[in-house]
Order: structure tokens, then sequence, then C-alpha cells
């Protein structure tokens, strides 16, 4: 027992727990001392708070790092990649239907890595004439969580080309242009089990409303977390999403009033009824009143966390409606944010 | 009160009052295992700790028996590391050997407590050095090729928090 104890021999769990207290980049640099920091520091509960950033890179710069990846020992990888749009063009005008280059990034080097990649984040803003979202996503099946933001452009085929991600546990659409949003695409691509559902800044989006309906009833069973936020959100739609018997856990309504119309406040009130056990309510709309919130605290008791705000100052919420939070034993955050008047109660329980 | 007999890997043995015992969940759970009774001349084998670290460990819990109980941690997400009391940091003003010894110990023992001020003491030992200053702090030797050390920092290059 008199070898010389030094912090590498600690079993990596260990190593592990100790990283627990460096920040991110102080984790970076610990992770090149010696092999069994660097193990220590791609422990799965690491991995699922990081994420690999290619951004604007073109399609060499984007094989190169790839490639680093390809001989990586991370268990798994969640990847972002934005801008890619710049990185590959079809030039063959005379025949559309080569759309991938033989040499692309997502032909050549993703496969070796896709059966791996858990989660990806995928923002474009550019056309997406060659097809590099399908190809993507049909080499990427072991997806968990999905989330696209500005698909604006693509044309209309586009999710229909994608294969059904059939582990799929999470997507999130943002920012997309509508009609790329029909049921047929979303349920070519999400499964049944799908958990959670964010659909995010999809202005004008009345005509998917239907649709949106669709969609959820075809995952009602397994859906725990639905956020909408900024979409075209009408009474219709919420007392057809109240009545679809979903159990959700977390909910997050966002509806800033558009250019278009007021909201009234009866749009909350399908909400009270649905008898959903949620733990996580969010909501963000400028109709909200006392009433609703005297509701929530009697309809949802087992909330842990809240947060009502408005970005209106002529919101008709008052003290009174906020104080009858503190009946709510399980809860551990709550957000308030009204007007100027109420901002003070911004606060952590 | 009842107290428990804990017997270090050499052979010493610690009578403890096992209401202090208890902060190790390994020690709870062997004794509700065996079904040990108060007045059991049994003795609980700890084969991992020796002597002095046990001393240390059960030091520490006598000082700590009346801590509400940790909270559970965010997977992954960064700690604090400046909220060591000052009897810990005194506690802990040990060579690397016995801090080595401490985190294993408190590793073995799960005593979520102990290894969370031992590792935070650590982790502010690494924290503004570079990877050559830690490997001199902590005597680590680089088992790194330098094509091997290379790659570690390539992958690093592109990673962002989430």
């Amino acid at each position: 027992m008199n070898d010389a104890k030094t912090f590498d021999q600690l079993p990596v769990e260990v190593i592990s727990h100790i990283f627990l207290f460096l920040q991110f980049g102080e984790k970076k640099i610990a992770s090149t001392v010696c092999w069994s920091w660097y193990e220590a520091s791609i422990h799965p509960m690491f991995l699922n708070n990081e994420v690999i950033c290619l951004k604007d890179m073109d399609n060499q710069e984007i094989q190169e790092a790839l490639k680093v990846y390809t001989k990586s020992l991370r268990a798994f990888f969640t990847f972002k990649i934005c801008g890619l749009g710049i990185s590959f063009q079809n030039n063959d005008e005379d025949d559309p239907e080569i759309l991938i280059n033989e040499n692309h990034w997502v032909k050549t080097v993703w496969p070796l890595l896709a059966t791996k990649v858990f989660f990806l984040e995928f923002f474009d803003t550019v056309e997406f004439i060659d097809d590099i979202l399908p190809a993507l996503l049909n080499e990427t099946q072991h997806l968990k969580a999905l989330k696209i933001h500005n698909l604006q452009y693509s044309p209309k085929e586009e999710l229909h080309k994608v294969k059904r991600l059939q582990l799929l546990e999470e997507l999130t659409l943002d920012n997309l242009q509508t009609d790329n949003i029909d049921n047929d695409k979303l349920f070519g691509i999400i499964p049944k089990q799908l958990r959670k559902i964010c659909l995010k800044s999809m202005w004008c989006s009345k005509f998917i409303i239907d649709d949106i309906n669709k969609v959820l009833n075809y995952c009602s069973f397994y859906l725990e977390t639905l956020e909408l936020i900024n979409i075209d959100v009408t009474p219709e739609l919420m007392r057809s999403i109240a009545s679809l018997g979903m159990k959700l856990k977390r909910f997050c309504l966002v509806i800033a009033d558009s250019m278009y119309y007021d909201h009234e406040p009866q749009i909350i009130w399908p909400l009270f009824k649905t008898q959903w056990p949620l733990i996580d309510l969010t909501l963000r709309a400028d109709c909200l009143t006392n009433e609703h919130l005297y509701i929530i605290t009697n309809t949802f008791k087992n909330l842990e966390k809240l947060s009502v705000s408005s970005d209106s100052a002529t919101c008709n919420v008052t003290k009174d409606g906020i104080d009858s939070f503190v009946t709510l034993k399980k809860l551990k955050t709550l957000y308030v944010g009204f007007g100027r008047e109420y901002s003070a109660y911004g606060a952590f329980y | 009160m009842p107290m428990i007999k804990l017997q270090s890997s050499d052979g010493e043995v610690f009578q403890v009052d096992f209401e202090i015992a208890k902060a190790s969940v390994t020690i709870k759970t062997m004794v509700e295992d065996l079904g040990l009774e108060e007045e059991d001349e049994e003795i609980v084998p700890l084969p991992n700790v020796n002597a002095g670290i046990l001393k240390k460990v059960i030091q520490w819990a006598t000082y700590h028996k009346d801590d509400p109980p940790p909270p559970e941690d965010d997977e992954g997400r960064e700690k604090r590391t400046d909220d060591i009391s000052s009897w810990d940091a005194d506690f802990l003003k040990v060579d690397q050997g016995t801090l080595f010894e401490l985190i294993l110990a408190a590793n073995y023992l799960d005593i979520k407590g102990l290894l969370d001020v031992t590792c935070k003491t650590v982790a502010n030992m690494i924290k503004g050095k570079t990877p050559e200053e830690i490997r001199k702090t902590f005597n680590i030797k680089n088992d790194f090729t330098a094509a091997e050390e290379d790659q570690v920092r390539k992958e690093n290059e592109w990673c962002e928090e989430k």
C-alpha cells in the first residue's frame, strides 16, 4: 500500500464526480491531462449537457471536423449544425435528379457517426435545393431529439422524403414556413411514442391548426410535454387539445397577441378541464386574469414549477391572484412577471 | 443510544453511534441487510478503509451528524465550490495521499456530503490551471501520445455547453 496515490488512479466515476464541480471550459482543460481524466470527461451525464456545434463550415471543413469525432470514444453525440447551406449547391442544373454530391459529408463521414447521434439541432435559412435535410435525417435513424429551426424555403416535398424516426422522443419545430408542416409530413416523421413536441414561432398558422390536432391525437397516449410558443392558437384548438385525453406533465402556452386579433380570456379555459397531471406549467398571455390564477391553484395541485407572465402592462392580474399560489404545496420554482407594477414578484421559492 | 462496531482493513475496531454511522449508505444498508440489533456483538468489516482514514471519516460524520440530507444532483451541471465551511476546509488540510484515500472511502462508504466536499477541494485545485500545471500539482504522468493528445484537443474544439 505504499504506491504513490495520484488522482489519475481514482475510479473514472469518482473523477467524473470531481468534474461536476468544474465549469465547462475547466472540464475541457482537465480532459487533456491524461487518459483517465479524458474518460471521466465524456461520462454520459456530461455528454447530455454538451453539443458539438458545427457552424458556417464548408463541405471540406465539416468533413474534417466529423472525422475527428469518428475516432472519439464518446458513447453518443449531440450535434448542432448551423449555416451549412453555404457548403453545397447543386451546380448541375441540367440534371436535377443528381441532388447529392458523391463527396458530400452527409454521404461520406456522417454515416460513420450517425448511429451514435441521439440529438440533432439544425438551423438554416437557405434554399434546400440539395436535399440535405432528408438525406441527413434518413441516415440518422437513432435520433432521440430533433430540433429544426428556420426551415423557410424548403420545397414542399422536403419532409415527405424523410423516413419515420422510430426512436424520436422530442421534436421541436421553430420558425418553419407553415406549408412545410402539413400532417402528412409530420405523420411521416414522428413515431407514436413521441414524448415532447414544441412548436414555435409560426405566425399566420391558422390553416395548420387542424394538422397539429391530428398529430397530437396520433401521439396523445405517450406525449408528456407540449409547448406552443407564438403560434396562432385559437379557442377551437385549445378546446380540441383539451379533449384529446392526453396526460401531459408539462405544458407551455405563449400567446403574444398578433397584429390580427386579440385573445380573449376564454382561450385559457379549456386547459382547466383537462385533468392533466401537470408538474410544470408556463402561461404567457396578455389575456390572463386573476380568475385564471385562482383556478390554476385549484386545478393543478401537483405543480412543482409555474411561470405566469404577460408582456402587457394592462394585464388584469393583481397581487391577490398571485398570492393564491401559496397553497400550491409542491411548488419549487415560481416565476411571475406582469407589467412593471408586479415585476418584483419574479421570485423563486 | 445504539452503538455499532466498525472494523478497518488493518483490523482496528471502532465503536460508533449508529446514528452517526448511518451517514454511510453502505453501512446503513449492511446493518439493515444483516438485521443487526442493538445488543449484537457483530462487527461490520470495512475491508477498503484503513484505520487512519476511518478515524477521519468518523470525525467528519460526527461533526456533521445534524446536517440536513444533501440535495439531489442536477445531473452534469456545474456546481459551486466556494461554499466549503471553514471546519471542512480545516479538516481537509491534509496531504494529497490522505485526500485521495478520503475520496475513495467516501465513495465506497457512500457518504455524499463527504464525497462532495472532498471532490470540491480537488476541483478547486484544478481550477485556473493549464494541463501542464495540473499534472505538476497532482504529480500525474501524461500518458497520451502526441497524436492522442491532439485528438482530444480537437474533439474539444467544437464542443459547447448545451
